[in-house]
């Protein structure tokens, strides 16, 4: 089977993915995914506000995706929609299994994710670019959280949909797992699976995970190569 | 240049220490700022076009420690009632909580609504786009420029690094022709730009002027000052802000110095649109 | 079974050992194996594991020395931010001499952290009066690298101070005042421990900044 451009079926577009490019966040990455831009920034963990929210025996993680008005085809109006405040809410349940959160109690993390210029599976490269970014600030972690989609196009389960797959595709299925864990902690779906594609389908995204979480290593490691204390 | 960008921010609270401020006015009261530049220098300021191809023009300006993002999106509409032959620019900036631990999401604030409207100013005043060339048809049609500017990173002096984002993308914009049916193509063409206005920003701290405030003068600021010139070196928009006055001798030196740094941006500017 | 080497850089997730081995700071213990919790660098001590963060936010402990800047007044005392998660408070009874009334939103002051609850609520106690500093400068460092501006049993702020004849405050939230002396000079000497921490030559490379 021939794809849009040119890659296998188990082939990620190209990542590429820089830890710390914000000067003001405690956290930050910058990651391009194919031809998604995407920033991702951590601030915590800080004082909770509002103070309701605040809890006794950890840290609570709030959540943000935000898409710039430029960053699709047709101008976005600015401001927070339906799908925005879902796909905020699903990074929160990738995310926070992997946080040690009772570390910090009555403390708040907060996580935004900024797409600059989108191009299908943004939320994938932006739980990817959050969690290199709470890595970068120091928040303890039982692991890092790498995501992949799989997805369905012309009969075929394929790895990493581009936008014209997307767009033609009879499925799309978003994935992020912990891998020490083995746990998948983003799980989504849309379009027509049987059984035996759902599994395929999990299986290989799991598998670009892998990949990914491969990535997420060589981007810290390239911020502090050479670190050493004497 | 001795500017060190590695220079952390207090980021701890809102509430800048007593002592950095008086330490930052005595610094000034030498001619001398944290950062080693003169009171009239600007930060390294890095400006870089096309950098979203969704846009139809963008910028990615950085000034010190700012980051700002400036996109531009082309659309057609009706035209104001008052102004029936005129294309339509509308500017809006949005200060994302990811740019500073205060920043809130949720609606343009005052101070993201001022930023929007003094950038906004400087390039409708300065003439700098020709909205007559954006009419499409009299009373009718004409073409809508959306300019939203994306603040990613926020360490001082917003205006600036918006103004020139913004001017940046539109003088790189590349709109869509419009077929018979008023249909954008696959065919493109320049905004009709002929002009580049700078806004150029200070700060008052004791008795002193500070051109591109850093983050933490701007918090120990008693006024600010923004001047914006074109390229003729008329004046084109300005605007005082926060609580503080200046005297006649200190707007008549912002608006020359503003004049000279004005013109060196603008080569800076010229240099990334190659 | 040991698999991490000593100064590695590690990854939280990292495999670091499994068996008979304790884990201390920036280690989690997970069904007999210890992994690496934040971005540092591994030190693995006979038996002992940890890993010294290169990022992170201070977590107040009992018993240190801080900076904090005043940010409220309240009927009994104040609140003061200490550049963490969470405030501290200084009561009026816990300021070793009197005239209350003269601390005031945006003081810059040194205490010591005298009690933490489990629910992290901070009480401060200040030595001098109100152990408020006045004048001279406050820098920020990364919290995670004090250790390396005090240096060795204090050698590294003493060369500093030697060098630059300033009063230097170490606050182990990462809050440095400088008062006196070559300030600026002092400060970036602060700035410079900071941005190189983690690379080998520190020493030398200050030493060879203030001389020059």
């Amino acid at each position: 089977m021939e794809r849009v451009d040119g890659r296998r079926f188990d082939e990620l577009r190209p990542i590429k993915i820089e830890a710390g490019v914000l000067k003001r966040a405690d956290g930050s990455c910058y990651i391009e995914w194919g031809k998604n831009k995407i920033y991702a920034a951590v601030y915590g963990p800080k004082k909770v506000l509002p103070r309701h929210l605040e809890k006794d025996d950890r840290a609570i993680l709030r959540c943000r995706y935000n898409m710039a008005p430029f960053s699709v085809e047709e101008r976005k109006r600015p401001g927070p929609d339906r799908r925005a405040v879902e796909i905020g809410k699903v990074m929160q349940g990738a995310l926070e299994p992997a946080i040690l959160m009772h570390y910090y109690p009555k403390s708040m993390i907060e996580i935004s994710v900024e797409v600059v210029q989108a191009n299908a599976g943004t939320r994938c490269a932006g739980i990817t670019a959050v969690s290199v970014a709470l890595a970068d600030a120091g928040i303890p972690m039982r692991d890092l959280v790498p995501s992949c989609a799989a997805g369905k196009v012309d009969g075929q389960v394929i790895l990493d949909l581009a936008k014209e797959e997307d767009n033609s595709g009879e499925a799309d299925m978003p994935v992020a797992i912990i891998p020490r864990l083995n746990q998948i902690t983003l799980l989504q779906m849309d379009g027509k699976l049987t059984e035996q594609e759902v599994e395929q389908a999990i299986t290989l995204a799991m598998q670009g995970c892998q990949q990914v979480y491969q990535l997420q290593i060589d981007a810290l490691r390239r911020k502090y190569a050479g670190a050493e204390y004497e | 240049m001795h500017y060190e960008e590695n220079m952390r921010v207090l980021n701890m609270s809102e509430i800048l220490p007593l002592i950095r401020k008086e330490y930052l006015i005595s610094l000034a009261k030498e001619g001398k700022r944290e950062d080693e530049r003169a009171l009239d220098e600007y930060r390294p300021l890095d400006i870089r076009v096309n950098v979203v191809d969704k846009a139809e023009g963008s910028a990615l300006v950085s000034l010190g420690g700012t980051m700002v993002f400036a996109g531009i999106k082309v659309d057609v509409g009706e035209p104001y009632p008052d102004t029936p032959e005129d294309g339509v620019m509308i500017t809006g900036a949005e200060l994302i909580p990811m740019a500073a631990p205060d920043f809130e999401a949720g609606p343009p604030g005052e101070e993201a609504v001022e930023v929007a409207r003094v950038v906004d100013r400087g390039i409708r005043e300065s003439k700098a786009l020709d909205t007559k060339a954006l009419c499409v048809r009299e009373n009718e049609l004409v073409r809508l420029v959306f300019v939203d500017l994306h603040v990613m990173d926020y360490d001082g002096n917003l205006i600036d690094a918006c103004g020139v984002a913004a001017m940046s993308a539109l003088a790189t914009c590349q709109m869509p022709v419009l077929d018979e049916n008023d249909k954008p193509t696959e065919e493109r063409l320049p905004l009709p730009v002929h002009d580049l206005a700078v806004p150029c920003t200070f700060v008052k701290l004791g008795d002193s002027l500070l051109l591109d405030p850093s983050l933490d003068e701007e918090k120990a600021l008693d006024s600010r000052i923004t001047v914006a010139t074109d390229q003729e070196h008329h004046v084109c928009a300005m605007q005082k802000s926060n609580i503080g006055g200046f005297s006649l001798e200190e707007v008549m030196h912002a608006v020359r110095v503003s004049t000279a740094r004005g013109e060196e941006i603008r080569g800076l500017m010229k240099e990334a649109m190659k | 079974m040991i698999y991490a080497n000593n100064k590695d850089l590690v990854v939280p997730g990292m495999l670091l050992a499994e068996g008979d081995y304790i884990n201390e700071d920036g280690t989690h213990k997970d069904k007999g194996k210890i992994y690496a919790s934040v971005v540092g660098i591994c030190y693995v001590d006979h038996r002992k594991i940890r890993v010294v963060a290169l990022e992170g936010k201070y977590i107040p402990k009992s018993g240190d020395t801080i900076i904090g800047v005043v940010t409220g007044e309240r009927l009994s005392g104040w609140t003061v931010d200490i550049n963490s998660p969470y405030n501290a408070s200084l009561s009026q009874r816990d300021i070793h001499v009197g005239r209350f009334d003269t601390l005031k939103v945006g003081d810059l002051i040194s205490a010591k952290i005298v009690k933490v609850t489990e629910t992290f609520d901070i009480s401060l106690y200040a030595k001098r009066p109100h152990g408020r500093l006045n004048e001279g400068i406050l820098v920020e460092i990364h919290s995670s690298r004090v250790p390396r501006l005090i240096g060795r049993r204090g050698s590294m702020i003493k060369l500093i101070k030697e060098k630059t004849g300033s009063i230097i405050s170490v606050g182990q939230n990462g809050l440095v005042w400088i008062r006196g002396g070559n300030e600026e000079l002092a400060a970036q000497a602060c700035q410079m421990v900071d941005r190189e921490a983690h690379i080998p030559g520190l020493t030398d490379r200050v030493s060879g900044f203030l001389s020059r």
